[in-house]
């Protein structure tokens, strides 16, 4: 389970979030929906521990509270998939997804990399439905298999926590269909917990236990994915500037 | 946020007086460069009057080139040759750690500070400086040429590998940190896979350099192609001066070919 107690982030001289506080399950899927800009990247930010909240606090169970001691022992559980992938262009798509677990090498290592672990990243680019792809350049893929590239990187590792930014904002609805089911047996099968910034509110009504709704910095609907009805709907993606106390 | 009246106009009339302003700065920029090629004494028609004729001159002197000597020039080509090539090899495995630390937000600031004065020493100072140096400190042959183009051009590559690094892409490299990497090992599996072609670039650009740099420091001892050539010039041997140039010209352009062909199977293959 992670708990957020609090929680506000700044990013350059503004607040984004301001004391966000929830807890997430532990083998569960959560999406987080919000219009753009809202702080969503923002949020998974800290959970990633690439931002440090200005104020509150963010506790994991079986580690306490995230700080300085314990940050590397949870990032190396965890996974992200990048709303702009974060791939090394000129490299392959294996040599990308490989990158993934590339917390497990020494950085001075001179030795190819494992056969046991390019086994695992071909795996994973199979699971994403690239391997064919393996041995291309990424930047010679389309914007779609790039997308899953970043996914494979994030599933070689099989990580405890997966969070992922829009993971299928570039892919089609059929393979975002299958990948979304791939990711729902993981979590229910292999108690990975999974947050998921979602645009698509039916894909993240299909696939989500719970959705949480990002607002002027803030909380606005958090709870079953059941609940998230047209008037949820309607207070979390609402232009006005209605700020709650 | 919300803009009053009409943010369009209100944004062109920014963009308008942007350009106001660096006009100006323009002007003054192109006026300046004038200034300075004319304190070079480039204006000066009156001294380019004998120009002409000594050219006209030293031509006919070395015309045809003579090439009869061509077998005691081979060991001084080689000398030439492996004392570019060590002084690349030394400068670029004393760069890497040099530019890392030296690059912004890479190496510590107690560590960057003195790596780019270092750098900055080493470059400042001419090769031909250095060449004097080490003739003097380890005496004559190619070993001072190898140390002198080593020392000048670890200045350059440092600098220019610590530039690169700074331009990398850093999103792949917080991608790696999110996951526990390491910051030594976010350098070494997102930066630097980054950074190689361009890196391998400029290390084969300065070798070509140094072959032609390698010449120059032959004049003050180092041995080489270098030593020849001044010594034919002062023998007043013109034509053998000038076939000494055509070979060397012939060199360089061996090694121009030798780093493309080296630059597109290293880089080249990894295209698919
Ligand atoms: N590096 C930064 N420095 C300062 N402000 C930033 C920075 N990155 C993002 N912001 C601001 O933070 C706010 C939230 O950004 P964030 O990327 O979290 O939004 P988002 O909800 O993920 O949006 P989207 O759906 O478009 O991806 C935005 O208003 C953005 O302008
Ligand atoms: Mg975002």
């Amino acid at each position: 389970m992670i708990r957020l107690d609090n929680v506000s982030i700044r990013r350059g001289a503004s607040e984004i979030l301001h004391g966000v506080s929830t807890q997430i399950p532990t083998a569960s899927v959560t999406a987080v929906v919000g219009r753009s800009g809202v702080g969503k990247t923002t949020l998974l930010g800290a959970l990633n521990g690439l931002l440090r909240p200005s104020a509150g606090q963010i506790s994991v169970s079986g580690l306490g509270p995230l700080d300085d001691a314990c940050l590397e022992t949870h990032r190396r559980r965890t996974a992200t998939v990048f709303q702009n992938h974060a791939l090394i262009d000129r490299l392959s798509a294996l040599r990308n997804v490989l990158l993934g677990l590339a917390d497990t090498r020494h950085p001075l290592s001179l030795l190819p990399w494992p056969q046991a672990q390019q086994r695992q990243a071909a795996e994973a680019l199979d699971e994403v439905g690239l391997l064919q792809y393996a041995g291309t350049r990424v930047d010679r893929l389309s914007g779609g298999e790039r997308q899953r590239v970043g996914l494979a990187r994030a599933l070689v590792r099989a990580p405890r926590l997966l969070l992922g930014d829009e993971p299928f904002a570039a892919v089609d609805p059929n393979q975002a269909r299958q990948l979304g089911d791939a990711i729902r047996s993981l979590a229910t099968h292999h108690g990975m917990t999974v947050i998921l910034v979602m645009h698509q509110i039916d894909m993240a009504l299909a696939l989500a236990d719970r959705v949480i709704g990002l607002a002027h910095g803030q909380i606005a609907f958090d709870g079953p994915a059941a609940q998230f009805d047209r008037a949820a709907q309607a207070r979390v993606f609402s232009p006005s500037v209605s700020k709650g106390a | 946020m919300r803009l009053t009246s009409d943010p369009i106009s209100l944004l062109l009339a920014q963009e308008r007086q942007q350009f106001r302003k660096t006009l100006g700065g323009q002007l003054l920029f192109w006026l300046a460069l004038g200034v300075i090629i004319a304190s070079a004494g480039v204006f000066d028609f009156s001294r380019y009057t004998d120009m002409p004729r000594t050219f006209g001159a030293l031509l006919a002197d070395c015309w045809p080139p003579d090439f009869e000597r061509w077998r005691h020039w081979l060991r001084p080509l080689l000398e030439t040759l492996a004392m570019s090539l060590a002084g690349t090899a030394l400068a670029t495995l004393a760069a890497l750690p040099l530019g890392i630390l030296a690059a912004r937000r890479l190496g510590p600031v107690w560590l960057s500070w003195p790596a780019r004065l270092i750098l900055n020493i080493t470059r400042a100072i001419p090769c031909l400086v250095w060449g004097i140096i080490f003739v003097a400190a380890v005496g004559f042959g190619s070993l001072p040429g190898a140390l002198a183009l080593a020392c000048h051009s670890t200045g350059m590559l440092g600098k220019f590998f610590a530039e690169i690094l700074e331009h990398a892409d850093p999103e792949p490299g917080h991608a790696l940190a999110s996951l526990g990497v390491t910051p030594l090992g976010v350098l070494r599996f997102a930066l630097l896979p980054q950074c190689l072609p361009r890196m391998l670039d400029v290390v084969l650009y300065r070798a070509e350099h140094n072959v032609r740099e390698a010449t120059t420091v032959g004049i003050v001892g180092a041995g080489g192609i270098g030593l020849e050539i001044v010594t034919a010039f002062h023998l007043f041997a013109y034509r053998e001066a000038l076939a000494l140039l055509i070979v060397l010209l012939v060199l360089v352009t061996f090694i121009d070919q030798l780093s493309s062909l080296l630059r597109h199977t290293l880089l080249g293959a990894q295209r698919a």
